[in-house]
C-alpha cells in the first residue's frame, strides 16, 4: 500500500475526518428522530399546517435518513480504517 | 376557456422513502460533481469582469439551455404531467431583482454562490463556513425585517405578480395554452439559443487562449504546463480542453472534471429530480431555504427556541422537513467524500483574517438576498429555466449586476 505524506507522516486530519463523517451521520439521524418529530407534533398541536409535515412523509424521511446513516457510517469506517493503516505505517517509517 | 390545472399529478406512484432517497442521491451527485468540477456560478460571472473569460459563463448558459430542453422533452413525451412543470413557479416582482442583486454582491465578496459555498465548506474552506453562518443570520434578519413588508406587496400586487404557477409559465404566456405543442415550441425557443450562446462563448474564450498560447514563449503556470528538458512549453490541447485526459483519471479522481462534463451531469441530475419528485414535492434542485433558514431553525430547536412558532417567514413558509433537507445534507457528504478521496480535503484558514469578516458579512447579504428573491442561483435561477418561466432571466440580470458591483468595489480596496 502506498503511504502518502512527508517528513511529518500521514496527516492526522485524514484519519479523523471520516470518523467525524460517521458521527455526523448518526447525530443527524438522532436529531431527526428526536427533535424533528417533536417539532412536527408541536406544529400539529398549534394547528400550524404551513410547517406541519404529514405522518407518511415524516416516516419516509426518517426511514430514508436511517438507511443513509447506515451507508455513511460504513463508508466512514472503511475510510477511517484505510487512513489509520496508512497513518500507522507512516509512523513506523519515521520512527 | 378553463384555466390550466393547479393540482399536482405524480409521474410515478412511489412512497415517500423513495422520494427522499432519490433527492438524497441527487444531492450527493450535485456535491460530488460540483466539487470535482469546481462549479461556481459566481466565479463564472466574476471571470467575465476580471479575466474577460466567458468559458464558465458559457457553460452556465449551456446548463440552463439543456435543462429547459430536458424538462420540456419529458413533459412533451408524457413522462411528467405539465402541471408539475409550472406548479412551483414562484411569484415575480421587485424583490426578485433586488434580492438577486444583493445576493450577487454578497456572494461575490464572500467568495461563493450557494452551491460553491456548500461544497467548499465541505472541503475544509473556513471562509465558507463563516459565509454559511452569515447566511443563516441573514435569513433571520430577512425574516424579521423584510418579509412582513415583502409579503404585503406580494399580496397586494405592488410591483409583483399575485400568483405563480401557470401565470408565469412561458408556454401559457406565449400561446395561452399548456398543450404539448406550446411546451415543445417554448422549450426549443428557450433551450436552443441558450445552448448555442453557451457554445459560442466557450469557443470564443478558448480561441483567445489558443492565440495567446501560440504567442507565448515564456513559462505559464497552471494546467497544460509540461516540462520538456530544462524549459517549459505549453500544451494548448490541455489548456483548451479540460475534458482531455483519460476516463480512468477522472474515475480515480486524479484530475478534476471538465466544465462541460460537469454541466451535462448536473443537467441530468436536475432531470432525475424533475421526474422522481413530480406530483409530490418541489421537483427541482433546491438548496436555498434549507441551508439558510431550516438549518438555523434546527440549530436553535435543541435550545428550546422554535422559530416555526414565533417568527415571521419561519412560521408560514418553511415546513419542518422536506426532500431538499436531505438533498443539502447529502450535497455536503458528496462534496466531502469527493474532496477527501481526491486528496483536496484540508482545513484552510485564510492568512488574511479580514477575509473571514468579509465572508461573514457577504454571507449575511447572501441570506437576505436569496430570501428576498425567493430562491438562489440554483433553486430559482437554474430551476426556473427548467420550469420554462421568466424569473430566471430577472435573477440572472440582478445577479450579474451585483457581481459587477462587487468586482468594482474589490478593485478599489
Amino acid at each position: 500500500m502506498k503511504v502518502e505524506g512527508n517528513r511529518s507522516g500521514y496527516p492526522l486530519r485524514k484519519v479523523i475526518a471520516p470518523l467525524i463523517l460517521s458521527l455526523f451521520s448518526i447525530a443527524w439521524y438522532q436529531f431527526s428522530a428526536i427533535y424533528l418529530v417533536k417539532a412536527d407534533q408541536e406544529a400539529l398541536s398549534r394547528a400550524n399546517f404551513a410547517v406541519y409535515v404529514n405522518q407518511p412523509q415524516l416516516a419516509g424521511y426518517l426511514e430514508a435518513t436511517r438507511w443513509i446513516c447506515y451507508v455513511i457510517v460504513y463508508v466512514g469506517l472503511i475510510l477511517f480504517w484505510q487512513a489509520l493503516v496508512k497513518f500507522v505505517r507512516s509512523r513506523e517509517v519515521i520512527g | 376557456m378553463a384555466n390550466p390545472s393547479m393540482i399536482l399529478q405524480p409521474a410515478f406512484r412511489e412512497g415517500w422513502i423513495e422520494i427522499y432517497a432519490v433527492f438524497a442521491l441527487s444531492g450527493f451527485i450535485l456535491g460530488w460533481v460540483a466539487q470535482r468540477g469546481n462549479y461556481c456560478f459566481v466565479n463564472a460571472m466574476t471571470s467575465i469582469f476580471t479575466t474577460r473569460s466567458l468559458e464558465r459563463f458559457g457553460a452556465v448558459m449551456i446548463l440552463f439551455g439543456v435543462t429547459a430542453l430536458g424538462t420540456g422533452t419529458l413533459v412533451v413525451a408524457g413522462l411528467v404531467p405539465v402541471q408539475d412543470q409550472y406548479f412551483f413557479n414562484y411569484f415575480a416582482g421587485w424583490y426578485t431583482l433586488v434580492g438577486s442583486f444583493v445576493f450577487g454582491f454578497g456572494a461575490a465578496i464572500a467568495g461563493g454562490c450557494n452551491l460553491s459555498m456548500l461544497y467548499r465548506a465541505s472541503s475544509g474552506y473556513v471562509q465558507n463556513w463563516v459565509e454559511l453562518l452569515g447566511m443563516m443570520i441573514g435569513t433571520y434578519v430577512f425574516a424579521v425585517t423584510i418579509w412582513p413588508f415583502q409579503s404585503y406587496t406580494m399580496e397586494k400586487g405592488i410591483l409583483s405578480t399575485t400568483t405563480g404557477g401557470y401565470v408565469e409559465y412561458l408556454p401559457y404566456l406565449l400561446f395561452h395554452s399548456t398543450s404539448t405543442y406550446a411546451v415543445l415550441v417554448t422549450s426549443l425557443l428557450l433551450g436552443i439559443p441558450l445552448v448555442a450562446l453557451g457554445i459560442y462563448l466557450e469557443q470564443r474564450t478558448r480561441k483567445g487562449w489558443r492565440s495567446k498560447a501560440s504567442n507565448v514563449n515564456f513559462p505559464i503556470l497552471g494546467a497544460g504546463v509540461k516540462a520538456t528538458g530544462g524549459a517549459q512549453t505549453v500544451k494548448p490541447t490541455l489548456i483548451t480542453s479540460p475534458e482531455g485526459g483519460g476516463i480512468k483519471d477522472l474515475l480515480l479522481l486524479r484530475r478534476p472534471y471538465g466544465t462541460n462534463l460537469s454541466t451535462v451531469i448536473l443537467a441530468l441530475d436536475m432531470l432525475l429530480v424533475f421526474l422522481a419528485g413530480a406530483g409530490y414535492t418541489f421537483n427541482y434542485l433546491v438548496i436555498t431555504s434549507s441551508d439558510g433558514g431550516r438549518f438555523f431553525e434546527y440549530a436553535l430547536i435543541p435550545l428550546g427556541v422554535n422559530l416555526f412558532l414565533t417568527t415571521p417567514w419561519f412560521r408560514d413558509s418553511l415546513t419542518i422537513v422536506d426532500p431538499s433537507t436531505l438533498m443539502v445534507v447529502m450535497l455536503c457528504v458528496g462534496a466531502f467524500i469527493a474532496s477527501y478521496l481526491s486528496g483536496d480535503f484540508k482545513v484552510r484558514i485564510p492568512k488574511d483574517r479580514r477575509r473571514l469578516v468579509v465572508g461573514f458579512l457577504g454571507g449575511i447579504l447572501v441570506g437576505v438576498g436569496v430570501r428576498m428573491a425567493l430562491g438562489c442561483n440554483i433553486g430559482l435561477m437554474w430551476t426556473n429555466f427548467g420550469q420554462l418561466g421568466y424569473d430566471g432571466f430577472i435573477f440572472l440580470l440582478g445577479m450579474l449586476s451585483g457581481v459587477y458591483l462587487a468586482v468594482k468595489v474589490q478593485e478599489r480596496w
